[in-house]
């Protein structure tokens, strides 16, 4: 075996982990965002059923860590005979993940909203759809954002968990890479740095964002 | 379909995980300490406006903020013997934690300390306090009490976290679970029991949290308290 040195054409093997990375995260933003928005309107409505049932599924997830998600997703797909792909593991983990999150930021945008709001829907005859639709959640939207940016951050962040259930994103190009060169320092220097790219101008967006909401 | 869930093999080895358990909560708190200290110790550099401290400072709040912890494990744990350091496992999940929390904490203390009025600082100046006393003894206690909340989400969210530390052999409580894993066969069990283990743990670490919150600052804070973590980990805290 020809040990290489960790040089440019490695450096651009790692940097074809970054679609996977992204997509891992856009999946975890898409399918944890629907049900995150469930949750988050199960949150605050006037049911019972669907008030405990989500404030147990927000704080069971929020209360188990990426890694034993990924472990509990992958493992129990294994357990009802579907051949595993970690792509679907990690995607469905991800995706629960992200919508416990979403859930409970976005809960709080909702209930940010003046309740004065919904009296005001109510007074013009409005069905509470309607009210929830055209008046609460553009407000709310607003409102979330912000936090909805600088939480994607942590999915990217989090999504390098997939690694060890064998996903090859970003982190599993960068093991795979250290055991091709031996040169751990640099390898994982430049998927930090990788990292970095991705997710600085993201944080710094949800910055600029949540001072111009301040500031109007 | 037929498949019944086997949880004994699991459960005779409950002593095993429980230590697992003590080593995770032993990493998290130490931590916690060192890590909640060293942010408050940060913080003070921004108050204090050294310039040379706040370039670097931000610099590495902004690393630590923006990379994940996985790979700060990496680095630390494979990169470093390049370098001829060799930490053992649990000495570099205590470092990496450690680190990874400060970044966090001096984000979060450096807007507590700007939630402190200017008149207090002023009153401080007044008292002919120097700048060093006034951050020690005016702004650092209501700083701590005003981002109380965010920082306890923060130490919970380490404790989660810490479970990454597995991937370096640290003998943690999701290392101790993966290898029970192995012996048994039980893997989807055991890994239910863990993370049952990790809800229980973090939620009683949140309201041992919110205990200290309320002999600390009393019981006014305590209402402001959160029990879930969401905003604070958008990283948007106020």
């Amino acid at each position: 075996m020809i040990i290489h040195g960790f040089g440019w054409h490695e450096f651009v093997f790692l940097l074809w982990g970054i679609p996977w990375t992204i997509g891992l995260t856009l999946i975890a933003c898409i399918v944890g965002g629907a049900i995150g928005f469930a949750m988050a309107v199960a949150r605050i409505s006037r049911n019972r059923v669907l008030l405990i049932i989500s404030v147990i599924y927000i704080q069971v997830i929020q209360g188990t860590p990426v890694l034993l998600l990924l472990f509990l997703v992958y493992y129990f797909l294994a357990l009802y005979g579907i051949n595993v792909q970690p792509l679907l593991a990690a995607s469905v983990a991800m995706s629960l993940f992200g919508s416990a999150y979403f859930a409970d930021i976005w809960r709080g945008a909702l209930q940010s909203v003046s309740r004065h709001q919904w009296e005001a829907g109510e007074s013009l005859a409005l069905p509470p759809a309607t009210t929830f639709f055209s008046i609460i959640l553009p407000q709310a939207i607003r409102i979330a954002i912000p936090p909805t940016v600088g939480f994607i951050v942590q999915i990217v962040k989090n999504s390098s968990a997939a690694s060890i259930i064998g996903f090859v994103e970003l982190t599993r190009a960068g093991q795979l890479m250290n055991n091709l060169t031996f040169q751990p320092f640099q390898v994982f220097l430049s998927v930090a740095a990788i990292y970095f790219v991705i997710c600085y101008p993201i944080s710094w967006a949800s910055r600029i964002l949540e001072k111009r909401m301040q500031h109007a | 379909m037929g498949y019944d869930l086997e949880f004994r093999p699991v459960l005779a080895r409950s002593g095993e995980l429980l230590q697992a358990l003590g080593v995770s909560v032993g990493l998290t708190v130490f931590a916690a300490i060192v890590g909640v200290a060293l942010g408050a110790f940060f913080a003070a550099a921004f108050f204090l406006r050294i310039r040379p401290a706040i370039v670097v400072l931000n610099i590495y709040i902004e690393v630590m903020r923006n990379t994940p912890f996985l790979v700060q494990l990496f680095i630390l744990f494979f990169g470093l013997p390049q370098l001829g350091i060799h930490p053992d496992a649990y000495i570099a999940a205590l470092i990496a934690m450690t680190i990874n929390l400060a970044g966090y904490v001096a984000e979060i203390m450096r807007a507590g300390v700007e939630s402190v009025p200017a008149t207090q600082v002023e009153a401080g100046q007044s008292l002919g306090l120097s700048q060093m006393q006034i951050f020690s003894n005016v702004i650092l206690f209501p700083a701590v009490r005003n981002t109380y909340p965010s920082l306890c989400s923060q130490i919970i969210l380490m404790f989660l976290g810490s479970s990454l530390c597995s991937a370096i052999s640290t003998q943690e409580l999701t290392a101790v679970s993966a290898q029970i894993g192995s012996d048994t066969f039980k893997y989807f069990e055991v890994y239910i029991v863990v993370a049952a283990l990790y809800l229980v743990s973090a939620t009683v670490m949140r309201i041992v949290l919110a205990l200290i919150g309320i002999l600390a600052f009393g019981r006014q804070e305590a209402k402001a308290f959160k029990w879930s973590t969401g905003l604070a980990t958008a990283g948007v805290t106020t």
